[in-house]
């Protein structure tokens, strides 16, 4: 699904990101750790396409087609999906009118039908219960207001309501509580299946305790230094990450 | 023409003849020297309005003096100074004839009033003037939307007069859009005991606008909210004057201007609320936000507050910058084109002032013309 092939990249004119390799398939759920400022964010960005980061050298290919030519809105249209780590508010952009114009926009560029206004409702509510938000929500402007952990649950939501294929959850656990947390990795868990694929940003391991990693990857210095199974953050949990410098 | 309104117009003439132009902050952004163009000599005054209900009355202002309904001809040509700029003196002297409106004691209705105000002149350089008067009765209540639906290359020198008595709850929409258009607007308010006004000023574009607002809180209790957009095309520009007295104590304004600019034009926010030495427990607050779309657009923006009391509760402030990148990206990383994203993020700007008019289809009517606007802005960008 996802090919990153010798990439180098980074944001306004700086190289962050030297020689990473990863290729992730159908069904895999991956998780990059790493310390602050080592490029998990730069990865992230660069999959979405946000503007300032750019593409040095190297392959950054989704199902064999060439990423970095394509919008944001391209890409989301083909199934990449990313809970933003810090999640915009946006006052006056009422959320349910947002939601039904994001999952539209991407059924149609996907030859779907069109959700129509009380199928749609329908179809929020029933996500909105999985994620443990009440249908105020629905009233409210985008992000505008909401705790942390309800800008998180709010992301899954779209998650949820949107059906990607390739998904980027970027310090998604950050700002949850235990009871967050819980609810949070349970609709990961859930909407993952054979034809998708995840990516986790995260700096701990207790997240890890409600999800099933297929593959823990060590990004140090722009580069991953080390991959392996779930054994693997727990080490990193106990011991840091100096002992892979 | 009625005597009294002839005395009025002779007073208002010699003033002119004597009128030094002094140092003025009402113009501090805007040339006044950009409407000596015009020619004062050939001024008219052109009236064709439509009114949807009878429940405002209304008759010539000559008719209402004649009569002194209400005691108008005490009232009239007093709720606004005539000394604030020379365009009020210039309208005083030359209107010859203009409307009065009066809503009863007493007259409640949450049915909009609408009134079209349709004005036709082709001579670029000529000058008109155009004087309505609105005496709001004890207890009346009533929503009030004034369409300018004239659009003309003349300049039209407005004045509008607003008189509310104790208990009356007005809220005046204007709704302009007239891109070719020179105005200037002077409109003065006394607002009485327990009476408020809100007034929604919606701009969709102007060729040279000059609004100028003077409100008096008479009384105590008394509440003015002003809400104003303004949008503004390509040599387009735009300039809110807004004076607030707080003349006595227990009295509230409150004041959010919105403007986006586009290309090479200019908005020009200007406010300034005076708390008086014996206004105490008063509020005042002040807001300015500008969207520019163009590094070619300036705003001036200037939000003041002169408070001589120390028992108040007041705020000012401005922002000015661009379409949010972060908001933009997040909309589109959800499938939403860019061009779209950006109709969202233009409206989401506007829905605050719009959405405060408790009224759906005033609502409706307005977006529909402010979505045009956007729409035009995005497709041809």
């Amino acid at each position: 699904m996802l090919k990153i092939k010798n990439l180098h990249a980074g944001v306004n004119k700086k190289i962050i990101l030297k020689n990473i390799n990863l290729e992730i398939n159908k069904g895999e759920f991956h998780v990059i750790m790493g310390r602050n400022g080592t490029g998990k964010s730069t990865l992230s960005n660069l999959i979405t396409g946000k503007d300032e980061y750019y593409k040095e050298k190297g392959e950054l290919l989704y199902n064999n087609e060439n990423l970095i030519d394509m919008l944001p809105e391209e890409r989301a249209n083909k199934g990449i999906f990313m809970s933003f780590q810090y999640p915009v508010a946006i006052p006056g952009v009422n959320s349910m009118h947002f939601l039904r114009t994001a999952v539209n926009s991407i059924r149609k560029s996907q030859g779907k039908n069109e959700y129509d206004p009380a199928h749609f409702i329908k179809v929020f509510k029933e996500k909105l219960s999985i994620v443990g938000l009440d249908e105020s929500f629905a009233k409210r402007a985008v992000n505008d207001g909401f705790s942390g952990g309800e800008k998180k649950r709010f992301e899954i939501l779209q998650m949820l309501l949107i059906e990607p294929n390739l998904i980027i959850l970027d310090e998604t656990d950050s700002g949850l509580d235990i009871d967050a947390l819980k609810i949070v990795s349970k609709g990961i868990r859930d909407f993952k299946n054979s034809n998708n694929a995840f990516l986790l940003i995260t700096h701990y391991n207790r997240i890890l305790e409600y999800l099933e990693p297929d593959f823990v990857h060590v990004l140090l210095n722009g580069k991953i230094v080390q991959t392996g199974d779930k054994s693997l953050a727990i080490k990193l949990e106990k011991e840091g990450y100096s002992w892979l410098e | 023409m009625n005597n009294s309104i002839n005395s009025l117009s002779i007073n208002a003439l010699d003033k002119l003849n004597r009128y030094t132009p002094i140092y003025n902050e009402q113009w501090k952004y805007t040339n006044i020297n950009l409407f000596n163009k015009f020619d004062f000599n050939t001024s008219t005054t052109f009236s064709n309005l439509e009114l949807s209900d009878s429940l405002l009355n209304h008759l010539k202002i000559e008719d209402a003096f004649k009569k002194n309904i209400n005691n108008c001809n005490n009232i009239f040509n007093k709720v606004i100074s005539n000394n604030k700029n020379k365009f009020i003196l210039y309208n005083t002297a030359y209107f010859k004839s203009g409307d009065y409106f009066y809503l009863k004691h007493n007259s409640i209705t949450d049915r909009p009033i609408y009134i079209n105000n349709i004005i036709n002149i082709n001579e670029s350089n000529s000058f008109h003037n155009k004087r309505l008067f609105f005496h709001f009765g004890k207890n009346s209540s009533a929503t009030i939307v004034l369409n300018e639906l004239h659009d003309c290359k003349a300049l039209s020198n407005i004045v509008h007069e607003l008189y509310l008595e104790e208990n009356s709850n007005i809220t005046l929409i204007i709704n302009s859009n007239k891109p070719q258009t020179t105005q200037i607007l002077n409109l003065g308010a006394k607002i009485n005991k327990n009476a408020c006004l809100k007034v929604f000023s919606i701009d969709i574009s102007g060729n040279l606008i000059k609004n100028n607002y003077f409100i008096n809180l008479e009384k105590s209790n008394s509440e003015f909210h002003y809400n104003g957009l303004s949008l503004l095309n390509d040599g387009n520009c735009i300039d809110n004057y807004i004076e607030v007295n707080h003349n006595v104590k227990n009295t509230f304004s409150q004041i959010n201007q919105k403007n986006i600019l586009k290309n090479k034009s200019k908005g020009v926010f200007y406010s300034k609320s005076t708390i008086k030495k014996h206004s105490s427990n008063s509020e005042a607050h002040q807001n300015n936000s500008n969207l520019i779309l163009s590094p070619n657009s300036i705003v001036h923006s200037n939000p003041q507050l002169m408070i001589y009391n120390d028992d108040v509760q007041c705020s000012h402030g401005s922002t000015t910058g661009k379409i949010d990148d972060d908001a933009l990206f997040y909309l589109r990383s959800r499938g939403i084109t860019i061009d779209n994203a950006k109709q969202i993020l233009l409206n989401a700007f506007l829905n605050d002032i719009i959405d405060n008019i408790k009224n759906e289809k005033i609502i409706l009517d307005i977006k529909e013309k402010t979505n045009y606007w956007i729409n035009n802005y995005v497709n041809k960008k």
